[in-house]
């Protein structure tokens, strides 16, 4: 599929690139720094594009993918970043499970009454029965029963199983760790706690306990009497042994069958223990997704910025490039493939104003020592045109006066050189592009790549043009 | 490369007074109960099933769905069903606006909100949720009672989290919608 992808100035490397107008991009062929328009955001403040790399990323609030509920942040770390609700996932197929109730058969019940939210089960002309909930997979058909795992109320399932958590030995030595590391950092403390050369505070140091401890920091400052408390504290002795090795379990190979071992996928997900069993996978409980606010590298311009409720989807600030740089489509009429000979063909790019100012758009192709290596000869035919002012009031226009009825674009007065059509806030100029020689590469015939560099001027309220430019490459494809 | 327009005959389609166009070759059934947000394409050969109602008097409304809809080609459009206590019974099913489903598509989902793409030959599952903003790739297969958060895009069986859509994707997919709406179907006669 033919696609125009921008390049960011940062060129990957999320730092500015100086003198990037007059270099191209490295690669002919996209490389990983080439993004479609949709995925850059544009700083107001520098006047320049900032791709996904150059953007410092900042988490704006947890929530869980499963019942959209926001998750405070203390309880994040409490929990582990995973939902402290009644969100699990199927260790089989990662479904969400659903929680379903079942009368004891012990009291003469035995009518299955399945249930998705959180309800409890009627009362029953037999009494109150002790009810047996479990959780369920709608997909892979699996239950939480095969593990033996019974819940005794419908709610807070995570709060029941939170005993077990804590029983698991990954967790008992994490807190060991813990707990020995706080001793360390205790003893430490005032000496060079947080602290980096020259007596500055280092903020993000302070965020990571125990951090400041390493040797490395704590050389520039007086370590002798902090390095005698730190003698004081026992090396640490770990409280649980390494997990069996599964190797060695070669006796129970020949009693295994296929449906019974878990694929790595399953055991991947169960880090703690990776079981090699299907019996001993556990429901995990679902992980926290997080909405992040997006700054620009340079100028700590916040680009991004979502509204706190995990429900809604719009934005307090949203910069994004669409809004601010003309979007480059392939116009039709479209080529024909495959592409042979070297007659030059035309092709009409079509170039779409988001502002509500006419902009200035000039275009040029790569320096003679680049594009000599290139097999395609590229002739701008209108290096420079206008774009007209987008305006809001097209949106309540009839149908007759949009899109393609009633226009009749062949029959029209010329534009000008180069510009086939220039209506509302698009205008399509074309490019005409010739394959150089017959020794191109056999690739060159269904497929047509070349960088372009765009300047984009607009008018600002202080007389002073602002002046955007960056580089484009256009990938011609033959459709599938 | 900006897409393909497809050209229908005028007696093809049935065009209301709010803009929607339902094709003749389309099977609607219960049509007292399928409200269209206006604006909204339904391609040949779609089902909808107005007619699954929930038993009980009165007026109801068994699927909806907002502006600039698309009910592709194939399509088959059921609300989902449970049995709750004993009892079986339908539940209504709410689109929202510029939501496009793909060719072959099977939607039984309890809500799709607003500005949702979904490709071709997927299998939404019974009661799932929606949200805006999601973009679902063809031949994914969404289990029962999946939620679909926002910004997501699902693809493979069962439906996982595969990228994230950007923040611009509300207008982008707003002005696909429109787009396709007013350049993409035209009436032979009015080329």
């Amino acid at each position: 599929m033919s696609s125009i992808w921008y390049e960011c100035s940062c060129r990957g490397t999320g730092t500015q690139v100086p003198d990037v107008d007059a270099s191209p991009p490295d690669e002919v062929r996209p490389t990983l720094n080439a993004h479609s328009i949709y995925r850059l955001y544009y700083c107001t403040d520098c006047h320049q594009l900032r791709c996904p790399v150059c953007v410092q990323e900042e988490i704006v609030v947890y929530y869980c993918p499963n019942c959209l509920f926001e998750v405070p942040t203390a309880s994040v770390k409490a929990e582990k970043n995973r939902c402290a609700r009644n969100c699990f996932e199927c260790p089989i197929c990662q479904h969400t499970l659903s929680v379903v109730s079942v009368q004891d058969p012990a009291w003469g019940g035995g009518r299955e009454s399945p249930s998705t939210d959180r309800r409890s089960s009627p009362a029953s002309p037999f009494g109150t029965l002790a009810n047996v909930h479990y959780l369920s997979c709608g997909v892979c058909r699996w239950d939480s029963l095969e593990v033996g795992l019974k819940f005794e109320r419908p709610t807070g399932l995570a709060m029941q199983l939170q005993k077990t958590e804590e029983d698991r030995p990954d967790v008992k030595e994490f807190e060991h760790l813990r707990e020995h590391f706080e001793k360390v950092f205790r003893a430490n403390a005032g000496s060079s706690y947080g602290r980096g050369p020259g007596n500055q505070a280092i903020p993000l140091l302070s965020n990571i306990p125990g951090l400041s401890n390493l040797p490395y920091m704590n050389r520039s400052n007086s370590g002798s009497l902090s390095n005698r408390a730190a003698h004081k504290i026992e090396a640490y002795e770990s409280i649980t042994e390494p997990p069996r090795n599964a190797l060695e379990d070669n006796g129970d190979l020949e009693d295994l069958r296929m449906e019974a071992v878990t694929t790595l996928d399953q055991r991947l997900f169960q880090l703690e223990d990776q079981p090699r069993l299907r019996s001993q996978l556990k429901p995990q409980r679902i992980q926290l997704r997080t909405k992040r606010q997006k700054r620009c590298r340079g100028c700590e311009h916040v680009l991004i910025k979502p509204e706190q409720k995990p429900q809604l989807t719009n934005f307090k600030i949203k910069l994004v490039a669409t809004d601010f740089l003309p979007n480059i489509t392939i116009a039709p009429p479209h080529l024909t493939w495959p592409m042979n000979g070297t007659k030059p063909v035309e092709v009409a790019f079509r170039f779409t104003n988001p502002l509500d100012q006419e902009i200035a758009v000039a275009l040029t192709a790569p320096p003679e020592t680049v594009a000599a290596d290139t097999p395609w000869d590229v002739t701008l035919m209108a290096p420079n045109f206008t774009v007209g002012p987008y305006n809001v009031m097209w949106e309540y226009e009839e149908q007759q006066q949009r899109g393609l009825i009633g226009y009749n674009s062949g029959a029209n007065a010329n534009f000008g050189v180069g510009i086939q059509e220039k209506r509302r806030n698009y205008t399509i100029v074309l490019v005409k592009i010739a394959r150089k020689a017959l020794e191109a590469a056999p690739l060159a015939l269904n497929h047509i790549e070349f960088p372009m560099h765009v300047q984009v001027t607009r008018a600002a309220s202080n007389n002073k043009p602002i002046v955007d430019s960056f580089w484009v490459t256009i990938v011609l494809k033959k459709p599938e | 490369m900006e897409g393909l327009v497809t050209y229908y005959e005028k007696g093809d389609y049935i065009e209301t007074e709010t803009g929607n166009k339902v094709s003749r070759k389309s099977l609607i059934c219960g049509s007292q109960n399928i409200i269209l947000g206006g604006k909204s394409i339904i391609q040949t050969d779609c089902v909808v099933r107005g007619d699954l109602r929930r038993s009980g008097g009165g007026h109801a409304v068994v699927i909806a769905t907002g502006k600039y809809c698309l009910l592709g080609r194939g399509s088959v459009i059921r609300p989902p069903y449970k049995t709750y206590k004993g009892l079986f019974s339908y539940y209504p099913m709410k689109i929202g606006d510029h939501v496009h489903i793909g060719e072959d598509s099977v939607v039984e989902a309890a809500q799709i909100g607003n500005y949702v793409m979904i490709g071709k030959n997927c299998v939404i599952g019974r009661f799932a949720v929606i949200k805006d903003c999601v973009r679902i790739l063809d031949g994914t297969v969404i289990p029962p009672n999946a939620v679909v958060p926002s910004f997501s895009v699902y693809g493979g069986n069962p439906g996982r989290l595969v990228d994230q859509l950007p923040e611009c994707a509300q207008e982008m997919f707003d002005a696909y919608t429109k787009d396709y709406y007013y350049t993409r179907m035209i009436r032979s006669d009015m080329k």
